[in-house]
């Protein structure tokens, strides 16, 4: 028997992630034990997202022919949720608070998302008023029943959700993070009567203070649920008819994975699942070249996303709107568009600007870049598939940048002469400039809006620039990354193997992670060290609870401890990683207070030594490893790279990259670059799924990973 | 000639006359001239705004009534002339104080929007609250003996634009002040928020209705306390426009829902003494309307009534629109009796 599940052991040696986007659905399959790694690109199913789900699957088994029952785990990002809140297709859900509070989803945080648009809109709750109910109950700051709950009111409210018609309910009581009787009576209540609803209550999903952020927090998670748990329950059957009935994991907004059973009951932590797999595969491959601090970019057909990683991890971010545009950088507003939700996401900035983005004259003559992208219908000019305007692609074909024989690996041939005319009647003649200078401009105005994306996550986050290497993939990321790392001034470049499909590799390169966290709002020095120590004590129990759902896919738990601190009287928090240190004791306190300090110096270039520190929030991650499958290795060779030179051919570089217009450049085929080859800019290195562009002044090697890393010369 | 426009603030603190303010606006070629002569001299009381706060109101009007992306530089600011004389409430000097001239001026920004309501139609909003709305408390915890203060600014109905509802309970013009989470309140003073809510049937009705204004109730049921408002709109509310009709006005008051002799309305600048069991209700003015009522959409209407945002009763008055109690559904045909009869007699809710 031992020896029988040793070997079914060494042979579940198989992991597959899939990640769905708007337009494909990538799947990865890595041999945990040689690294090895197969992926498969099909077209999404938007309508039913499970078919192209499962089609993913299929043709990776059968591509690496694989026995499905030697799948350790299948790891899944979907933007499921997002979509259904986004399309405005959650589920019927209803809201029961205290008495007086009925209108804190309409009124949420009173601002506008934008300072100078006279015609903004405010996002509609996503419960309508008619749904938000008051029972009659108060509790107070110290957690002490103030109002008794009423029965009478409570039945009245059970009632009116009986005759409503409802798929679920969120209930947040005022200060339920510091008593959450009243919450739990309410639910199960509620409960009782309705069994088929699904109830989600404020002090379960994320027990901290502020009302409105802790409301919306739970009513996300209560309206995505019923939708979530189908999708996740259809594709587990899925999986089941095709024999794979190993564990399914969901990525989280946080980076970590979940089982899908504690996605189904707590789906709010998914919601930004599809971007943070990008920032988890630029963590893991930083991380293996011993490079722990690196900025991720990842280009697509329609946006560009940047995060920043620092010591192996992405930044995390709890202010964090659903649907809003805070994440576009438009400003501190943003997030008033959208819906917030008090869980951990990763830290990204995503723009409007991809390869399918339209360039157009504006009325006062100045030529602009999106925010309006072909998509991938009609897509861009060059395409042939009926698009007229010019896109970043057109641009990037025009300056010989791409290759019109071989996009798509040759599959697909570009038009170039309606990309060049497209680009002369759209933007050249208006502008009186030639069509290269215009499909320069282009490429530059883009380049310039993704800069800024760099910088909003490094220096307005108080990180130097030049202090990280900048990853960069995605269909259209590797043709601009290094020009990008030129203008943030980021002096060393990383284009992995298979950029196209690169981020679904983050999936399997994770750990299982369970949230955890505790209001506790008190100063610094007037805190009780062993009501801190208990409570860490309490949340470790809860995630011991909870990481046994994950005891099969993941290792023994171990636990990261974090302090959300401030200055007294501040209104914003930092989240503080508690002191390597076995007992809370004063010690432990002042490395604390001194970690608090360095953080505010490093977000607000200040610190203040005089004043007084308080605690707001404790936060406790269960976190269940998962080993780390091995990396490919290539042999160093020193063949040259004259095998892999394809030709040369004429690609625009501007003034800045040292020389400008047309320059002679070498063109290398990336599968057949060995490991140790180096070559200079200007060159451009093709593969089926994407061209990286190396400019001159820069140069390129290969690694032993099979990665291209670009450093300015000298 | 340009457009003349004047608007006044209802209560200046000290005495009983209004705050008179009006600007004439003239687009010159390449300049926007705003003339600020006919607006009252300096105040002895505290609504004085300086002439860098009125000139940010003309900035903040015409930033926002031109493309979105326009950059704001020198090159934008060129075009800005102002004439705001020394010496009045929108070009305060020297000793006149200050403190609520952000009252002042934010009216002005109202006022300006309204000068250009004839120019550029569809994108003006109709009135918004147009005022700070500060409520202050001062109280002594117990357990310390030390003194807290807490200071915010509440939101207030939105005007109505062109073609939408103005939002309910938000910041207006030139103010994006986010509202302080009630428990983080509670946690740091001995009182309690004992309500936060819109306030039903305050909007402005129009073809499209301004936003609701909101009420937020501060009780001290422990402790004395002083209580400061630094306010407006006591006594008319947010103006419509194009046959919008007005939002309703503010309102302050010291226990409220109580027996009429103990509920006192306050006025919109005061400080005053409270005694523990006290309560405030500061509650902000409704958005102005755009456009007639009677045009506006039924189902809109119908959709106001369901999430009891107004009453039925309301949209009989103000809409004309006839909704039956029981099935609360639109009864098209008395709705547009109703409608045509009102408008021929030219019978204005």
């Amino acid at each position: 028997m031992t020896t029988a599940q040793e070997s079914d052991h060494h042979e579940s040696r198989y992991r597959i992630g899939v990640d769905i986007g708007g337009t494909f659905t990538d799947g990865t399959l890595v041999d945990s034990t040689t690294g090895r790694v197969t992926t498969s690109k099909v077209l999404s199913t938007p309508s039913n997202p499970a078919s192209g789900f499962i089609s993913a699957v299929k043709k990776l088994l059968s591509s690496a022919s694989v026995d499905p029952s030697h799948i350790e785990h299948v790891v899944h990002a979907t933007t499921v949720a997002t979509n259904a809140i986004i399309e405005g297709k959650t589920a019927r859900t209803a809201f029961v608070t205290t008495q007086g509070f009925r209108d804190m989803l309409e009124i949420a945080r009173q601002i506008r998302p934008s300072l100078y648009d006279l015609q903004f809109e405010k996002p509609a709750p996503l419960v309508p008023r008619q749904l938000c109910f008051e029972v009659e109950e108060r509790v107070n700051a110290k957690g002490e029943v103030v109002t008794p709950l009423d029965d009478h009111s409570l039945n009245q409210v059970v009632n009116q959700l009986a005759s409503s018609d409802i798929e679920a309910v969120a209930i947040c009581l005022l200060h339920s993070y510091r008593n959450p009787d009243h919450e739990r009576r309410i639910g199960e209540a509620i409960s009782e009567k309705l069994p088929n609803v699904i109830v989600s209550i404020s002090s379960d999903v994320v027990p901290e203070f502020r009302e409105y952020l802790r409301a919306s927090t739970t009513v996300i998670n209560s309206s995505v649920a019923p939708i979530v748990s189908a999708y996740l329950s259809s594709i587990s059957q899925k999986l089941v008819s095709e024999n794979v009935t190993s564990e399914l994991l969901v990525m989280q907004s946080s980076g970590g994975v979940y089982p899908a059973q504690s996605a189904s009951e707590n789906p709010v932590f998914m919601v930004e699942s599809g971007p943070a797999a990008g920032a988890v595969a630029a963590a893991a491959l930083g991380s293996n070249l011993g490079q722990p601090n690196v900025i991720s970019f990842d280009m697509g057909g329609t946006t560009a996303k940047a995060s920043l990683i620092r010591e192996g991890q992405p930044n995390i971010t709890k202010d964090y709107s659903v649907g809003g545009a805070a994440q576009s950088g438009t400003g501190a507003f943003g997030g008033a568009s959208g819906y917030p939700i008090r869980t951990p996401v990763v830290d990204l900035v995503e723009i409007g600007a991809g390869g399918g983005s339209i360039a157009w004259v504006d009325s006062g003559g100045a030529l602009r870049v999106g925010p309006h992208s072909a998509g991938a219908d009609p897509g861009p000019v060059s395409y042939g598939l009926g698009g007229t305007k010019p896109t970043i692609t057109d641009a990037n074909l025009v300056l010989g940048r791409l290759d019109p024989n071989y996009f798509a690996g040759g599959e697909m041939k570009l038009d170039i002469d309606s990309a060049r005319e497209s680009i002369r009647v759209n933007c050249a003649n208006q502008l009186k400039i030639s069509v290269e200078e215009a499909a320069h401009g282009i490429i530059e105005i883009a380049n310039t809006a993704m800069v800024n994306a760099l910088r909003l996550v490094s220096v307005q986050r108080g990180h130097d620039p030049r202090d990280f290497m900048l990853i960069g993939f995605g269909g259209a990321g590797p043709a601009h990354t290094v020009r990008l790392a030129e203008q943030a001034g980021i002096p060393k470049v990383l284009i992995p193997l298979g950029p196209g499909t690169a981020s679904a590799l983050g999936l399997l390169v994770t750990d299982v992670r369970m949230e955890g966290s505790a209001t506790l709002i008190v100063r610094a020095d007037q805190a009780d060290l062993t009501q801190i120590s208990r409570e860490f004590q309490r949340l470790e129990n809860l995630g011991r609870k909870a990481h046994k759902q994950a005891a099969s896919a993941s290792g023994a738990p171990v636990f990261e401890r974090a302090i959300e601190m401030r200055y007294w009287g501040q209104s914003f928090e930092l989240s503080i990683p508690a002191p390597n240190r076995s007992e809370i004791d004063q010690t432990w306190m002042q490395e604390l207070t001194e970690s608090f300090h360095n953080a505010h110096q490093t977000a607000y270039g200040f610190r203040a030594n005089d004043e007084p520190i308080e605690i707001v929030n404790l936060r406790l991650t269960t976190v269940g490893k998962i080993a780390r499958p091995q990396m490919l290795k290539l042999s160093i060779t020193d063949t040259g790279v004259s095998i892999a030179l394809k030709g040369t051919r004429p690609v625009y570089f501007s003034e800045e990259s040292g020389k400008q217009g047309m320059i002679e450049s070498k063109v290398y085929d990336r599968s057949l670059l060995p490991a140790g080859a180096v070559f200079s800019g200007p060159a451009i290195v093709e593969e089926p799924d994407c061209t990286t562009v190396v400019h001159p002044n820069w140069q390129a090697n290969i690694d032993e990973f099979g990665n291209i890393i670009i450093q300015p010369k000298n | 000639m340009g457009d003349i426009e004047k608007s006044f603030l209802d209560f200046d603190g000290f005495s009983d006359d209004v705050v008179n303010l009006q600007v004439e606006i003239t687009v010159d070629g390449e300049n926007v001239f705003f003339d600020f002569d006919g607006s009252d001299k300096q105040r002895r009381a505290p609504v004085n705004s300086t002439k860098a706060m009125t000139f940010a109101a003309c900035a903040y009007a015409l930033r926002a009534l031109m493309a979105p992306d326009m950059p704001v530089n020198e090159g934008f600011y060129r075009h800005i002339k102002m004439n705001a004389k020394a010496g009045t409430v929108v070009h305060a000097i020297h000793p006149a104080p200050v403190v609520g001239g952000w009252e002042t001026q934010v009216r002005v920004n109202d006022m300006l929007f309204r000068a250009f309501a004839d120019g550029l139609p569809k994108k003006v909003p109709s009135s918004t609250k147009a005022m700070m709305a500060q409520a202050g408390f001062g109280i002594i915890d117990r357990e310390t003996g030390e003194y807290h203060c807490n200071y915010e600014a509440l939101a207030g109905g939105y005007g109505a634009r062109a073609n939408s509802d103005g939002p309910d309970a938000v910041q207006q013009h030139g103010q994006n002040t986010e509202n302080a989470p009630v428990e983080e309140v509670e946690s740091h003073f001995p009182m309690r928020v004992s309500r936060l809510s819109l306030i039903e049937n305050s909007e402005g009705p129009g073809k499209y209705r301004g936003g609701l204004g909101m009420r937020r109730d501060y009780q001290f049921p422990d402790d004395p306390a002083t209580f400061t408002i630094l306010s407006d709109r006591d006594i008319q509310g947010p103006q419509g426009i194009f046959g919008g009709l007005e939002g309703r006005k503010a309102y302050y008051i010291l226990n409220p829902d109580c027996p009429n002799e103990q509920s006192i309305e306050l006025s919109s600048k005061c400080v005053i003494d409270l005694k523990p069991g006290d309560t405030v209700s500061f509650q902000t003015p409704g958005g102005g309307g755009y456009g007639s009522p009677f045009e506006r959409d039924p189902r809109a209407v119908l959709k106001d009534v369901i999430g009891g945002k107004i009453s039925i009763d309301r949209a009989l008055d103000m809409y004309g629109v006839v909704i039956t109690k029981s099935t609360r559904e639109i009864d098209s045909d008395c709705t547009q009796k109703i409608r045509q009869s009102r408008t021929k007699t030219r019978r204005l809710p």
